[in-house]
């Protein structure tokens, strides 16, 4: 049995706006172990992204935690430990590498940064070990590399040194926000090749969030399905495609071209996200649903167990 | 089925200075293909490869360096930029643009970035007629006719995605050039996208180009795909074909990168390090050499033309079967324009 790493608890969290409280997340649990890549899969808006940032501790203020608990090693994360953390227990890769890199510095320099802040390592050892952080996402001649800067490199280039800075410190758990969205498929697939083989190398454990569920299949080991800030299914990678049980999920798998033979075949998803505002219905899928009956919208959503470790929440899993 | 458009030797170049040197980013190389009425073809490539420079000549936003675009029986790339603008057949070919929300105008309604063109292309229509081409287009996308008071920041990404598509349609084109339509949108949103403009085409009998880098969403949508490598087509055929029988080591590549949950845990080859500088190549080396698994000695003295493998199927790789032949050996094969094939 791995060792179990994070370990988020019925997390439910809301945004105070001028218009409403909006209920991004609600009752989220979910763990991740060592040397596991777990997947978080959705559309945009169901919430992975403020999962993501409230793991990191890097919430907007307007974000109001209601209930639930994050531990991570079995012990609660504070908010004023996180800055000593991140970077180096958790790293997180952005979504889109230009914009999350320093325009006018070295990539060299900003994984030194990082260095610098968790490791008592100063001078020349400090430019060795970001080389090597370099040489480490196999970027080809690091000791040029090193003094580019990133308007130099390409997409595909720059989202290397993303992961070269969030593994410098060789954290425990990194979490990758869409790491490959904007890229061409080609990079798509050396960068996921890239963290596969990181994760197996050093038994750090991943979470990889997407919207693409075929990307997810590939490379995770487990994956949750979120829809509008609930998780409505957790299985492993490999009852995928054929045994997955919520109607959502399904959706969203036939919603994939690679899943459709013609353009007829594609499925659309009918319905977008319910308003997370004022009063929500158990189900937040219910009026999206096609096997919806009138028991859904009675009472606390039960959770289905298929399986020892495929869960669904809903009341009729195919 | 007849041709509506007709590239012949169509190159693009940009002069980039070095020092005193003038040298040459040769980003579109002497491509010939056509596109037939009511046909999509799926145009495939990585992000350099000169998709966008492709679909930017055809639709005479910018000026070829040489080659000849037949549309209508009528050369546009002899028809200075001021006429074409001014011409029919401005509204004839049109384009939705890649990001929805880059594209659209802030300060516009929705209503106005669909009537904006027709007020331009079309000057002789009055106001009412304008005001029910717009609405006409509303509804062929599936947009409710309320939204058109709405300016692009009140509005989702399909919402966006759907008024690029009305606002292009809108002038009635009879080829329309969409340049990665979906690449901005979650996999929900694209299917519905896709849905709707397969929907289109059927109702309009317009034809597609359809620019793209993802080989899956041109497989379900296009009848024919070309494949572009830096400034050159390397395959092109039918969709199934391609994707049945790809014969270009790049072709394969690009199938293998897609994701799919049946190869989990399994290692793929990949194409790893980036395409090889388009300034100034050598003509006689095969672009894809450097980056080819399958390369050989020929390939680095010998550009590879453009052979048919199957009825209708193309590919430019020495290794290449042509189509019907017996002998299974790999003989050195004739350059296609002897001059060319020998290295000066």
């Amino acid at each position: 049995m791995t060792k179990q790493l994070l370990s988020v608890q019925d997390l439910s969290i809301d945004f105070l706006t001028r218009r409403g409280r909006v209920q991004a997340l609600e009752d989220v649990s979910f763990t991740v172990s060592e040397g596991e890549i777990l997947g978080i899969v959705g559309e945009s808006g169901s919430g992975k992204s403020v999962l993501s940032y409230s793991i990191m501790g890097l919430s907007d203020k307007a974000a109001n935690i209601r209930s639930g608990s994050i531990d991570f090693r079995g012990v609660p994360l504070k908010p004023e430990k996180m800055a000593d953390l991140r970077g180096r227990e958790i790293s997180m890769v952005f979504q889109s590498p230009r914009t999350a890199l320093n325009p006018i510095r070295k990539v060299g320099h900003q994984i030194e940064d990082v260095l610098r802040r968790h490791t008592p390592l100063r001078g020349k050892v400090l430019k060795s070990a970001a080389i090597e952080a370099l040489a480490r996402v196999r970027i080809p001649d690091p000791e040029r590399r090193y003094e580019a800067y990133p308007f130099e490199m390409s997409g595909g280039m720059c989202q290397r040194v993303m992961i070269a800075m969030a593994l410098a410190c060789k954290p425990a758990l990194l979490i990758c926000d869409e790491p490959t969205t904007g890229l061409d498929v080609t990079t798509q697939a050396v960068i996921m090749d890239l963290v596969r083989d990181l994760v197996a190398e050093t038994k750090m454990a991943a979470i990889l969030i997407t919207h693409d569920l075929a990307l997810a299949g590939e490379y995770c080991d487990r994956i949750a399905v979120m829809h509008a800030g609930h998780i409505v299914e957790v299985a492993q990678s490999r009852s995928f495609p054929n045994e997955l049980k919520h109607p959502y999920t399904e959706r969203l798998f036939a919603a994939l071209p690679s899943a459709a033979a013609n353009l007829s075949e594609l499925a659309i998803i009918p319905g977008s996200l319910p308003d997370l505002r004022g009063a929500l219905p158990p189900c937040r899928y219910i009026a999206r649903c096609e096997r919806a009956k009138e028991d859904c919208s009675l009472g606390p959503l039960p959770w289905t167990k298929i399986d020892s470790d495929h869960l669904v929440r809903c009341r009729y899993p195919k | 089925m007849k041709n509506l458009i007709t590239a012949r030797g169509l190159t693009k170049r940009f002069s980039v200075q070095r020092g005193l040197k003038t040298h040459w980013v040769h980003a579109v190389d002497d491509l010939n293909f056509s596109i037939g009425e009511g046909e999509c073809v799926g145009l495939v490539g990585e992000s350099g490869c000169g998709k966008t420079i492709l679909s930017r000549l055809l639709s005479r936003m910018i000026d070829p360096t040489s080659g000849s675009i037949m549309f209508d029986q009528v050369d546009l790339t002899k028809m200075p930029t001021k006429k074409f603008a001014d011409s029919l057949h401005r509204a004839q070919i049109q384009i939705v643009f890649q990001d929805p929300t880059e594209s659209l105008n802030p300060h516009f309604t929705a209503f106005q970035a669909v009537a904006d063109p027709l007020r331009r292309l079309m000057s002789n229509l009055s106001a009412a007629e304008v005001e029910e081409k717009v609405n006409q287009a509303f509804d062929d996308v599936g947009l409710p006719r309320a939204l058109g008071s709405r300016y692009p920041h009140q509005l989702s990404g399909g919402q966006k995605a759907r008024i690029g598509i009305a606002r292009a349609i809108a002038v009635e084109p009879r080829l329309l050039i969409l340049d990665e339509p979906t690449s901005a949108l979650d996999v929900s949103v694209q299917s519905t996208i896709l849905r709707l403009l397969g929907e289109l085409r059927a109702k309009r009998g317009m034809s597609y180009l359809f620019v793209t880098h993802d080989l899956e969403v041109v497989r379900i949508i296009s009848d024919r795909i070309l494949v572009m490598y830096l400034g050159k087509i390397i395959e092109s055929g039918p969709a199934n074909q391609v994707f049945e029988n790809p014969v270009h080591p790049y072709t394969k590549a690009l199938l293998a990168a897609s994701p799919d949950p049946a190869r989990r845990g399994i290692k793929t080859q990949r194409l790893e390090g980036s395409a090889s500088s388009p300034i100034d190549p050598d003509p006689n080396v095969c672009r894809f050499a450097g980056r080819c698994p399958v390369e050989m000695s020929n390939c680095r003295s010998v550009m590879p033309p453009l052979i048919e493998v199957e009825e209708g199927h193309h590919a430019a790789c020495h290794r290449a079967e042509p189509r019907g032949a017996q002998v299974t050996h790999l003989p050195s094969r004739k350059p296609a324009f002897p001059n060319s094939g020998v290295r000066q």
